[in-house]
């Protein structure tokens, strides 16, 4: 059965997606991309570098249209400029004299760059006309991760969960205590550090979400994710009495560390939440994910992940 | 954890633990069996507060030896070392 995928799943799958694409560098990158292309399109074919030949410049071409790609992921993108152009202009070189002849005429040249959504350096771009000018019939353009985005976004709904795992719903949360025990196991043996007591002042949910401002499909999560806060304290209460503790601090671990790694953007709050969601699956699965959300709305709540709203406090009549 | 916290309640903590079973060995010494007895029919009321297990009782307890508040009797009971209830 075709399933569609509504506004909110989409929004969740674009921020999952751009999660991998913050994370992922070199080889990684280029195993994420590839997956992608043929997912999009059967005739990508992937190519595997050979002993000391290497790609031959090549990580990847559609034979039919002669469009080839190439790929770049630096760690940091920003202070590469001078590798950038110098990889363009070499693997473009290697590409045509190899392929060109021997495989399919060159159509389409992309070269491919995680620019985790920076763009690219104005100084590519002229590179990139002198080769069309060079090369007749070549055109040659970048093809950054907004680009690959689009293609994503576009896959069917069982490509797009093949990528990313199961897009998870907030609608649907409900908690299997066995599972949660699973859960809490595998979040207590991530390495933490003791992080120090701060005690909401006015941990208000709502006022919360507001303040740090997540948008409508995060926000719902945590909703939902408290609904079932009883279930929750009562497995607290029987089960784990200390691991509450060192919950709170992997929690506020998992959170400082998203907020260093996730560059800032109107919407890094939401990439932070979905970020730490994603690192406390122990492994693929609604059950886990349901677990995570309802202890995330926990945590929320008493201020240990996301900022609390400073407290309204009267003004003095006299300065 | 032996304090309460931001999370742990203090009937949660082993400070909180502490106080029950120092309060149990107010009538006279007594083992580990007869104190763990006592905290699992406790336990098991509604009016518990939080749940402990055998382990958060021997954590307690050596908590407790080791600021000087229980010691142990000739008879190899447990003893409250404050009010030197040794016997009943």
């Amino acid at each position: 059965m075709f399933v569609t995928l509504t506004a909110d799943d989409l929004y969740i799958a674009r921020k999952l997606f751009q999660l991998e694409i913050y994370k992922r560098n070199g080889q990684n990158y280029e195993d994420f991309f590839s997956k992608i292309m043929r997912l999009h399109n059967i005739d990508f074919i992937q190519i595997k570098p050979q002993g000391q030949f290497g790609d031959r410049k090549n990580d990847g071409f559609i034979k039919s249209t002669g469009q080839y790609y190439q790929v770049y992921a630096p760690e940091n993108l920003s202070h590469k400029e001078k590798d950038t152009i110098e990889k363009l202009v070499t693997d473009f070189n290697g590409l045509y004299a190899y392929w060109n002849t021997k495989v399919t005429p060159i159509l389409e040249f992309n070269f491919v760059l995680n620019d985790k959504y920076q763009g690219t350096y104005p100084s590519l771009h002229p590179e990139l006309t002198k080769i069309e000018e060079n090369h007749a019939g070549v055109k040659c353009k970048p093809f950054l991760s907004q680009h690959l985005e689009d293609i994503f976004l576009k896959l069917p709904h069982s490509n797009i969960e093949d990528v990313l795992g199961k897009i998870p719903t907030a609608e649907n949360i409900s908690l299997n205590v066995s599972n949660l025990n699973e859960v809490i196991e595998y979040l207590i043996s991530l390495k933490d550090g003791a992080s120090p007591e701060n005690f909401p002042v006015n941990p208000d949910f709502e006022e919360k979400i507001v303040f740090n401002s997540l948008s409508s499909p995060a926000a719902t999560f945590l909703r939902y994710g408290s609904y079932q806060d009883g279930a929750l304290k009562d497995f607290f209460k029987i089960n784990s009495t200390f691991a509450k503790d060192d919950l709170k601090n992997t929690f506020s671990k998992l959170y400082k560390d998203a907020i260093q790694e996730i560059p800032d953007s109107d919407s890094k709050n939401d990439l932070v939440f979905f970020d730490i969601a994603k690192k406390a699956y122990p492994k693929q699965g609604k059950v886990y994910q349901d677990a995570v959300f309802v202890l995330m709305a926990y945590f929320f709540s008493y201020c240990d992940i996301f900022e609390e709203p400073p407290l309204k406090q009267q003004q003095t009549l006299f300065q | 954890m032996i304090l309460p916290s931001k999370h742990i309640r203090i009937s949660e903590s082993l400070i909180g633990l502490g106080a029950y079973l120092l309060k149990y060995l107010n009538d006279g010494p007594k083992s580990v069996d007869q104190l763990w007895f006592k905290v699992g029919k406790q336990n098991d009321t509604k009016k518990a507060f939080s749940y402990h297990g055998f382990d958060n009782v021997v954590l307690a307890l050596n908590y407790l030896f080791i600021i000087g508040a229980i010691d142990i009797n000739s008879e190899g009971l447990i003893y409250n070392a404050v009010n030197k209830t040794i016997s009943k």
